[in-house]
């Protein structure tokens, strides 16, 4: 270790020839990695350290330019977005405050290369590149590091989840594998869901909001003990109103939540966070269920399913130096869903560790391994009937990551890799590769090229299904097997992105990018008798290409417009006589998405904020194209009151954005909308 | 189910990984991020520069302008860096390290860490010690007394400027810096 030293003639003393042999412990370091990945024991080194030659003297920058800095946060190393390899795209608290969203998925809908759909009153299908359903499972959402992963169709179930929406502090998504560090089915992308410190939610706020199609009431109220421990607790009630279908619908649903967070910053080298919630609703579904009962085989249920859960989360930050950190964390997830076709309890446990360190040669590197276990029970029904009930699922998580700063940080090389071992596929590698090229602040240019898999679910391993008939194509109810003999789904995926912030008001950004996929899950018929019986197998193969674009111009200082547009296109090889399944659909999903929002502050504490979409047909689910329209008026009459009036959904009294699909419930039509909303912070 | 191949694998993994990090961790400072103290060493540098101190407090011609670090060194060796070889009015940089407050007369610099306990005795006892432009990053810092508190604010770092402490110490901070900085007035 060497330091800076002041001789006796004030000069300094430093360590320069140190630096010179620390390329051969960067090699060395590698050599030991690629040595571990061969699963050799290799001995223990210890690399010294040295000191780099610094390029970038911040002592240049002015005043204002260093305030416009953003400080390296503590668990991870924080990358302005013009630096990031990746396809990035972040929602503000601002962004969701002015677009009027009621519920996260909405708020999704304005990132490009993501497919937001709205199934009915309380069902989204999320999904980033395609492959969009209900069930989309090739998409990692976590909140606050939690994974929501369900287990049993490896998918995100969105009315579960929400919170306070002023308690987000912003939703980074990441479209692409390989952005992520972590988890088995980030293979097209990640939303990473963050929300605000509870240093940042001190006093109160009241939340109410009323409209046509819901109503919704939450309070917070935080607060700390001395400067270093904060806390809040929130609750939150939720009545939404069922959406238009000819035949009536019954997708009215009530949700209500509670919960807390605190951060306790032990010293200024720990951190401590702990955050937990519990929640509890009714959510009203129609439903075909398939019966044993001529001539119909099947019959229609009005239900409410019942929906409670819990988790709590705790994380432990530790800085060891200005250069290196460490991070545990661990959570607990319990859930517990009743209706006709589904009777299940799930148990999630996990554990991560993270560990970030500089290397000489401005390299950048973290590592981390992680551990989840679940348990399930599912109570057989005739429509769902896995087997075993119970099961428990062990999953090892690995990630190995180096960032290199090359030619005074204009060039960024990253290589890592994903290392899982599960109990359905076994031991999975995923590397990945980026460079970033930013010759002037203004440009920056990335490539990456990765592979990524998606490990199978419960559902598809060992699950049965029965599906009600669909005619014409089928006319008796037919059963999908698990396959545990299945392989995990892959992708390689090549991407290119470039940014261009001519001037601080205005900024560009646009990503292209071309997939491969192979051993995507179909079926293939079985048996014939008594049922129609078809089986999971990794038979399809599907290419993917297109195009996201974002925009962002400050028109005037009260004036802003943000613009995204999506081009999609899926290419699937499919086999004649296969059951198709919803989400593997060359014409599933839209070509083409636009979104433009304009933000607009006028005098006197006014916002006149509005949001028009444009999201493509999808003909296989005879879903025509819809232009949308949402507005909204804000008002803050005083310092922490805010009064707003919003329109959603304004062109049509109603529309589809999708289609009924694997488990046939109801599909209803998003109806225009309006409702009024008071937040008083006190 | 758990193969034993897969089991030893993991371990090894493990175990590689453990090594690697412990040999690691043990050094603490590596090339550099952008973080929190080199931001905040590059704003004490253009605070000298904005900043005019007495006349009697500079006793020759070529002294130093001494930054002084007060507390268990977040810096790491950033200050040192950050003000080698660099000037201000022909006037040269000498960075010091102090852990008590013996010996700090004539620092002209003083940034107080935060790990240090800044009550407000301490802080006036600090003001009755040194003419130095008192720099600090506590909270209720310039309410007890001192001149420049840095703050952060969405994950920006801050400064805010008590002006009756400097004009206490005949400090005399430029407008140009003045004007980025929230003002602290005591009620």
């Amino acid at each position: 270790m060497s330091k800076s030293r002041l001789n006796k003639k004030g000069q300094y003393a430093r360590g320069v020839v140190l630096s010179r042999v620390s390329w051969t412990k960067v090699i060395l370091g590698w050599v030991m990695l690629l040595s571990i990945g061969s699963s050799s024991i290799f001995p223990c080194i210890a690399l010294g350290a040295t000191e780099s030659n610094s390029s970038n003297d911040l002592t240049q920058l002015s005043l204002e330019e260093l305030m416009d800095l953003e400080v390296t946060s503590v668990s991870k190393k924080k990358q302005k977005l013009s630096g990031a390899a990746a396809a990035i795209f972040v929602i503000t608290q601002e962004d969701i405050r002015r677009s009027g969203v009621t519920s996260i998925p909405e708020a999704l809908r304005m990132v490009p290369g993501l497919q937001v759909a709205r199934l009915d009153s309380n069902k989204w299908a999320v999904s980033a590149r395609g492959f969009n359903s209900r069930f989309s499972n090739k998409m990692l959402v976590l909140i606050d590091g939690r994974n929501l992963y369900n287990s049993f169709f490896a998918g995100t179930i969105w009315e579960a989840e929400d919170t306070i929406l002023e308690d987000i502090e912003r939703i980074e998504v990441i479209r692409g594998p390989g952005g992520t560090l972590w988890g088995v089915n980030a293979v097209n992308g990640v939303i990473n869901i963050i929300t605000k410190n509870a240093k940042d939610t001190h006093g109160g706020l009241i939340s109410t909001l009323g409209g046509t199609e819901e109503a919704i009431g939450g309070v917070r109220y935080g607060g700390g003990f001395g400067q270093d421990l904060h806390y809040r607790l929130f609750a939150k009630a939720l009545n939404r109103d069922t959406y238009f279908n000819q035949s009536g619908a019954h997708d009215d649903w009530r949700m209500l939540r509670g919960g807390f967070r605190t951060d306790w910053d032990i010293d200024h080298q720990n951190t401590f966070m702990a955050e937990g919630a519990i929640y509890d609703g009714n959510v009203g579904q129609r439903v075909t269920l398939p019966t044993l009962v001529a001539p119909s085989f099947s019959r229609a249920v009005d239900e409410d399913i019942k929906m409670t859960g819990g988790h709590i989360l705790m994380q432990w930050a530790h800085k060891v130096s200005q250069d290196s950190d460490l991070a545990l964390k661990f959570f607990y997830d319990y859930s517990q869903r009743e209706e006709t076709a589904i009777k299940t309890t799930i148990d999630t446990f996990d554990f991560d560790f993270q560990h970030r360190f500089a290397l000489p040669f401005d390299q950048d590197f973290v590592w981390g391994l992680g551990y989840r276990y679940w348990m399930d029970e599912y109570r057989t029904t005739f429509t769902v009937s896995p087997s075993p009930q119970e099961e428990t699922f062990h999953l090892f998580n690995g990630f190995i990551q180096d960032e290199i700063s090359l030619l005074a940080d204009t060039v960024k090389i990253t290589l890592g890799s994903k290392l899982s071992r599960n109990d359905y596929t076994g031991f999975e590698v995923q590397p990945s590769g980026r460079v970033l090229w930013q010759p002037v602040s203004e440009h920056t240019w990335w490539l990456a090229a990765s592979r990524a898999v998606r490990v199978p679910s419960r559902a598809a391993d060992n699950g049965a299904v029965v599906l009600p008939p669909n005619p014409p194509a089928l006319t008796v109810p037919v059963r999908i097997r698990g396959n545990q003999r299945l392989g995990p789904e892959s992708l390689v995926a090549l991407e290119v992105g470039y940014r261009l912030a001519p001037i601080p008001e205005a900024t560009f950004d646009v990503t292209a990018f071309y997939n491969l996929y192979d051993n995507l899950l179909g079926t293939k018929r079985v048996a014939v008798t008594p049922l129609p019986t078809f089986q999971f197998v990794n038979n399809k193969e599907a290419r993917t290409h297109g195009v996201e674009v974002a925009a962002n111009v400050q028109v005037f200082e009260s004036w802003q417009i943000r613009g995204a547009y999506t081009y999609l296109n899926i290419d699937v090889e499919t086999e004649a006589g296969a059951l198709g399944l919803p989400d593997v659909d060359e014409q599933g999903n839209p070509h083409h998405q636009a979104s433009i929002r304009s933000l607009v502050s006028l005098p006197f504490n006014v916002e006149l904020d509005s949001w028009v979409r444009y999201v493509d047909a999808l003909p296989s689910q005879s879903i025509p194209s819809y232009w949308e329209l949402d507005l909204r008026v804000g008002w803050k009459p005083w310092k922490d009151v805010e009064i707003s009036l919003v329109g959603q959904n304004l062109l049509d009294k109603h529309h589809p954005e999708m289609a009924s699909s694997f488990l046939q419930t109801q599909a209803t039509e998003v109806q225009r909308s309006m409702y009024g909303k008071i937040t008083w912070n006190f | 189910m758990l193969t034993l191949s897969s089991l030893f694998r993991f371990l090894c993994l493990l175990l590689g990984f453990l090594s690697l990090s412990v040999g690691i961790s043990s050094s603490d400072s590596f090339a550099e991020s952008r973080t929190e103290y080199k931001l905040k060493a590059a704003f004490l540098y253009h605070f000298v520069q904005f900043a005019e101190w007495p006349g009697q407090v500079f006793s020759q011609e070529n002294t130093r302008i001494h930054i002084c670090n007060y507390g268990e060194n977040s810096f790491g060796g950033l200050l040192e860096k950050t003000f080698e070889g660099k000037s201000v009015k022909a006037r040269r940089f000498l960075v010091r390290n102090h852990t008590s407050t013996i010996e700090m007369k004539d620092c002209h610099v003083l940034f107080v860490n935060r790990n240090v306990d800044m009550t407000k005795k301490n802080v006036q006892q600090l003001l009755k010690q040194t003419q130095a432009l008192l720099v600090g990053e506590t909270e209720d810092f310039l309410e007890y007394g001192g001149m420049i508190q840095f703050y952060h604010a969405d994950k920006k770092i801050r400064f805010a400027v008590n002006p009756d402490a400097l004009d206490r110490k005949k400090i005399h901070l430029s407008s140009k810096l003045l004007r980025l900085a929230k003002i602290f007035r005591s009620e």
